[in-house]
């Protein structure tokens, strides 16, 4: 196993652990500063008083700290229904997305006729498009006005990633491929019983990719949605940052007199946002170090 | 083994969308129907009676849609209960975010997929488009005797300064309903002027009784924040002057000198339109700008286009210029009182009056609305007459204490003909009272019909000494200062060249910018007469087309010296 | 079939017969094709007639269709203005800058995070390195002000040290940079996962082999996780080298400011700036547009042309 290997050829070096160790853990322990200090910073700015942030936009330790910019987050309940709206988004759209590219990718990945017309034709709409308003036509004529379909289906393939993908699954051994139709095996099958195990470090890297994307998407929820109730979070959160000169107080913090401060809630409902994400993150990455078996592809 | 375990991430993902698609399919159906039953419907009788809708005319439920901002907040209250009921209508409301609000009405009209209702912030640049929208017939017409019929929006629209629906009536015919602003006491004067620290005024030595100051004095008072930090802040860290990106820089010394802001960006002298921006005034408003700018009187990160109010209210920032009306006032007030509870925001902080370097006090006349609603020219008459009849009912005074109160009865009452509000007591201000609903429940009514003065209905929930402030700058101004009118004629004339190009407002800040930050004094009248030159190719065009199509241009105001 | 040079049509047949053969045989390939492809032709080539108004004066009750040809005004439009050649050459200028310097970065941590030994460390920083994806451009920009602007850390730490502030947000010269390295620094964590899943499938067993043979870390990364890595980088390359007409959109636009149009106004922020101040027009945008997918299709096809020549290998 891929771990095992690695973990043995690492064990044989602890021992010689040199300089280059040392030069490469120092620049990447002085990179993963450089971008904590400013996330710090971030979750600062979510519990300071707003007068605290504007003295000390840059502060080590907060002089004052305050839950309001948080309260004024879970109070507000359009950050939660837009928030079921994203996951419902996001879960279906990436499946969606990632159905989709690994499908298309793998069959792109072989010869028979019409192959090439067909990737000139998707390499086509990398480069030109219809536009905004022929889009708001087509997505009303198919009766996906105001409707989650609206902010899923659009957007199927990216483009890059298919390539990129297209371009993974050319260095897995035809031979595999070749033994399993032997044994009888149609294509559909090899795809999904060989072919993606064995490319499944790629695979969830796009479905990281493609989720977070879809996470983060509000530009078609602002062009197709009519209704507050099926906004996406991504587009409450941008409205409330559109808003912030005339940020409101909830019910309750206006009678108790609170003033909440624009740069507090937005970063805490970036705070909030990333959470779910964060948490997901390093349950996908363990894909990336025990999905292969060794020898199994060529360099 | 990792093929079964790949078998089981898909199953499980598989379920799990299943269970989600589940989830999507009921909230999609229902909702989607917005037409109301028609069938049958007789034209109802036309209302004789403006705001007392006969109940007839309201017999029929009916649905309209409409766009407004803040739509998660609106649509499920008890005002918005109650106005449903009394006008029995269902309006389905579109949300919209300010930044969009241009991009989603082109978007909406360009595909055929317009509200029943559109809300448009149709300011003098959009107002080309507008006009192209009504000759394609992409709007229905209001009808030509709505101020006989419905005699509220006929009274605001007989106001002398209300030249709204004047504005946007095309080819004989208004198509957009202009919501006018809440102020036609003071000829819609806009709220643009410095409001200033006087605690530190004292505190440096160079206070000057009312509040007024020539403008050498004001920089020198300035001046004097930034060196001598009276608020402690310490070294580097107080600001002198600021403002909103939007009045940068013109707020430094332009905006006191030219005739810059007031007629937009075309002025009259002798008998035609010049380009504003061209004027030799401009060009000293600019070196005054320039001087403030590289002795650090003005706040340096201003053209990055942050909040100046933040940083007064953090009490950074000595003077700032913006449209401080008596809501952007109170919030200053309220947040310097919870930063610094050792001073009286009341005394602390306050108008500035300041006379120009030429001798002049200068105020400034907005647009007497802000934002209109058109109608699709879809909809029906029944429906046209429902939301006219609606709007009547919010120009009227009811709909006034309406909007600015909530329900007779439960929020206001009226007793002997003297309004009382019945919010409860504020638990900040002891002689104040506390707006019971939550912050913009009402932007549906006020963008559709516009500002409510508040003479008509007083304001119970700001500090009584902020709306005399206010109130007490509005009419200094009007008897002392010097109102440039705006003008009309000029701003919303359209034209080939003219719609095209736009009205070079966007250009002139940002090469201001640019030279104020980039070349040095010496450079600034140099570079500034080239870039002039440049644009001449772009910007004669326009001026010819103002000169020979506008029949009386203006007389050019002669700028009065100001006596105090 | 009158055409005398035509096969006969027991040839054609018979060519005929073989290509249905081999259609049948890869029947599941085109099954698999069918719903990436439905995709395309709904959503992407569905709308596609809306690349007439390039040539057109779009009119809200007209239609794409309906609205009045214009020939090749709206070109005319943009070639003429200066400030379109400006945005053209910035665009050009930054993507350069980041082609350089910002799409080689992640490479070089994916290469470097796979030489940490430490299993819990490594991934520990390679999380810690994708935070910044997750703050939008607005956020940061914000960040941003505070760090570099006139009262902000840097400078006051300039002035610590006996130091004369420098205007970073407002200069010329600078905020070329400013943008550079601000993308590095957000992206280049996020730009990681792709290489590392790709490094993750090179076979261990080579390193092994390599270490038993007395190769050093150096010759480790050459021979072996370099190779290991180069199709995907080609690929990732010709890409970005395919999409060099953008440099940045919603980086650019929060971050720029009057001061430094002139060195930061790219392509999309020229045209962001053209149609909302100002009555927007459709036409003029979709020319951009077709301007912009010619350039990007031409360089995307030269970067391949010139990869298959050096490597043998490219991504088509």
């Amino acid at each position: 196993m891929a771990q095992t290997a690695s973990a043995g050829r690492r064990r044989s070096e602890l021992k010689r652990l040199n300089l280059a160790d040392g030069l490469i853990v120092g620049f990447l322990a002085l990179f993963s500063l450089l971008i904590l200090y400013p996330f710090y910073n971030t979750i600062l700015i979510s519990v300071t008083p707003q007068v605290t942030y504007i003295r000390e936009p840059f502060m080590l330790f907060p002089k004052e700290l305050t839950g309001v910019s948080f309260r004024y987050v879970f109070e507000n309940k359009a950050i939660w229904t837009g928030m079921w709206v994203t996951v419902r988004v996001t879960v279906l759209g990436t499946l969606y997305n990632i159905l989709l590219t690994v499908m298309m990718a793998y069959a792109l990945n072989h010869d028979y006729p019409g192959k090439k017309f067909f990737v000139g034709a998707i390499l086509f709409t990398m480069y030109f498009g219809g536009g905004l308003i022929p889009m708001y036509i087509l997505i009303g004529d198919l009766g996906m006005m105001n409707t989650l379909s609206s902010m899923i289906l659009p957007t199927g393939i990216n483009i890059s990633y298919l390539m990129v993908m297209r371009k993974y699954f050319r260095n897995i051994p035809e031979e595999l491929e070749e033994s399993a139709k032997i044994d009888g095996a149609n294509d559909i099958l090899i795809m999904f019983r060989i072919i993606l195990p064995l490319a499944l470090p790629m695979v969830v890297t796009f479905v990281i990719y493609y989720g977070v994307e879809r996470w983060n998407e509000w530009y078609q929820g602002m062009l197709y949605i009519k209704s507050a109730s099926r906004m996406p979070l991504q587009l409450i959160l941008r409205n409330i940052v559109a808003n912030s000169n005339t940020i409101l107080a909830s019910e309750s913090m206006q009678e108790a007199g609170i003033l909440p401060f624009a740069d507090g809630i937005k970063m805490a409902a970036v705070i909030v946002t990333m959470l779910p994400v964060m948490i997901l993150y390093p349950f996908m990455q363990k894909y990336f170090v025990s999905g292969l078996t060794a020898g199994a592809v060529k360099g | 083994m990792t093929s079964k375990r790949a078998c089981r991430l898909l199953g499980l993902i598989l379920t799990l969308s299943l269970l989600l698609a589940g989830c999507q399919a009921p909230s999609g159906a229902p909702e989607s129907g917005t037409a109301a039953p028609t069938a049958g419907a007789a034209t109802p009788e036309p209302n004789t009676n403006g705001s007392e809708a006969s109940a007839d005319a309201l017999a029929e439920h009916l649905t309209l849609t409409a766009n407004v901002r803040n739509a998660e907040v609106q649509g499920a209250d008890a005002l918005w209960d109650y106005f449903a009921e009394k006008f029995n209508v269902t309006i389905e409301l579109i949300p919209m975010s300010f930044n969009e609000r241009h991009e989603k009405a082109r978007i909406w009209v360009s595909s055929g997929d317009m509200p029943d209702l559109l809300w448009m912030d149709l300011d003098e640049k959009m107002f080309a488009e507008y006009a192209n929208w009504v000759r394609q017939g992409m709007f229905k017409a209001y009808p030509a005797d709505i101020a006989e019929k419905y005699p509220n929006i006929g009274t605001e629209y007989g106001l002398e300064v209300n030249v709204g629906d004047e504005l946007m009536t095309i080819d004989g015919a208004l198509y957009a309903h202009p919501a006018i602003r809440g102020n036609p006491e003071y000829d819609f004067m806009s709220g643009m002027s410095w409001v200033y620290r006087r605690d530190w005024a004292k505190a440096v030595g160079l206070y000057k009784e009312g509040d007024l100051y020539t403008w050498d004095e004001f920089v020198a008072l300035n001046e004097a924040f930034v060196k001598q930090d009276p608020g402690g802040n310490g070294p580097g860290k107080t600001i002198g002057m600021g403002t909103e990106i939007f009045y940068f820089p013109h707020a430094f010394g332009i905006y006191q000198t030219s005739a810059e802001f007031g007629y937009g960006s075309f002025s009259p002298k002798d008998g035609k339109y010049v380009w504003t921006t061209a004027r030799h005034e401009t060009l000293e408003g600019l070196k005054i700008a320039k001087d403030l700018y590289d002795r650090g009187i003005i706040w340096p990160d201003n053209p990055l286009g942050q909040a100046p109010d933040d940083q007064f209210k953090a009490g950074l920032m000595g003077s700032d210029f913006n449209n401080f009306d008596q809501g952007r006032l109170d919030s200053c007030r309220k947040a310097l009182q919870e930063n610094f509870p050792e001073i009286d925001p009341f005394e602390a902080m306050d108008y500035a009056f300041v006379v120009g370097p030429d001798g002049t006090l200068w105020c400034k006349q907005s647009q007497c609305y802000w934002g209109a609603v058109c109608m699709s020219a879809k909809l029906s008459d029944e429906k046209a007459a429902r939301w006219l009849t609606m709007l009547d009912w919010m120009l009227s005074d009811e709909g006034k204490y309406f909007r600015m109160y909530g329900i007779p009865g439960k929020d206001y009452s009226i007793e002997n003909g003297s309004l009382t509000c019945l919010w409860p007591q504020s638990e900040i201000y002891a002689d104040l009272q506390a707006d019971p609903y939550p912050q913009n429940v009402r932007q549906w009514y006020m963008d559709y019909s516009g500002g409510v003065s508040a003479q008509v209905v007083p304001n119970v929930s700001t500090p009584k000494q902020t709306i005399a402030d206010a109130n007490a700058k509005f009419q200094y101004l009007k008897d002392k200062g010097f109102m440039r009118a705006f003008d009309y004629a000029s701003s919303y004339l359209s034209a080939p060249s003219k719609d095209a190009s736009g009205n070079f407002t966007t250009e002139t800040s940002d090469k201001m910018i640019e030279l104020l930050t980039t070349v040095s004094a010496d450079q600034l009248e140099t570079e500034w007469t080239n870039w002039l030159a440049s644009m001449e190719e772009k910007v004669q065009p326009v001026l010819d087309e103002l000169n020979s199509m506008i029949a009386d241009v203006p007389t050019e105001a002669a700028p009065k010296v100001f006596v105090p | 079939m009158t055409v005398k040079a035509q096969p006969s049509p027991a040839r054609k047949g018979v060519r005929l017969r073989r290509l249905l053969r081999e259609i049948w045989r890869n029947r599941f390939m085109y099954l698999l094709l069918v719903p990436g492809l439905l995709y395309f032709a709904v959503f992407c080539y569905g709308p596609m007639y809306g690349i007439q108004l390039a040539w057109k004066e779009f009119a809200a009750n007209a239609g794409v269709v309906g609205s009045r040809w214009v020939g090749w005004a709206n070109f005319a439009f943009l070639f003429k203005e200066a400030e379109f050649w400006n945005a053209i050459r910035n665009t050009l200028t930054i993507a350069g800058m980041q082609i350089a310097l910002a799409f080689p970065f992640p490479i070089l941590l994916a290469i470097l995070f796979n030489e940490v030994w430490q299993p819990g460390l490594k991934r520990v920083m390679q999380i810690v390195s994708t935070f910044p994806h997750f703050l939008s451009w607005v956020i940061l920009s914000s960040i941003i002000f505070n760090l570099f602007g006139n009262a902000g850390t840097v400078n006051n730490m300039v002035v610590a040290f006996g130091g004369q502030k420098l205007n970073f947000l407002m200069s010329k010269e600078i905020f070329r940079w400013l943008l550079l390295f601000s993308l590095i620094w957000k992206e280049s964590g996020w730009n990681t996962i792709l290489y590392m899943a790709t490094i993750s499938s090179i076979d261990q067993s080579l390193y092994e082999a390599a270490t038993i043979d007395g190769a050093n870390r150096f010759q480790r990364i050459v021979h072996i996780t370099w190779p290991g890595m180069q199709s995907i980088v080609t690929a990732t390359f010709i890409l970005r080298v395919g999409m060099i007409m953008n440099a940045g959109y919603m980086q650019v636009l929060t971050l720029y400011n009057p001061s430094v149009y002139e060195v930061g106004d790219i392509l999309d922020t020229y045209i962001y700036r053209i149609t909302f101040q100002k009555a927007p027009k459709y036409g003029i945008s979709t020319a951009v547009g077709m301007f912009k997918g010619v350039v990007n299709a031409a360089l995307m096809l030269s970067a391949e042309a010139v990869s298959r020549r050096l490597s043998g290998e490219g991504l088509l």
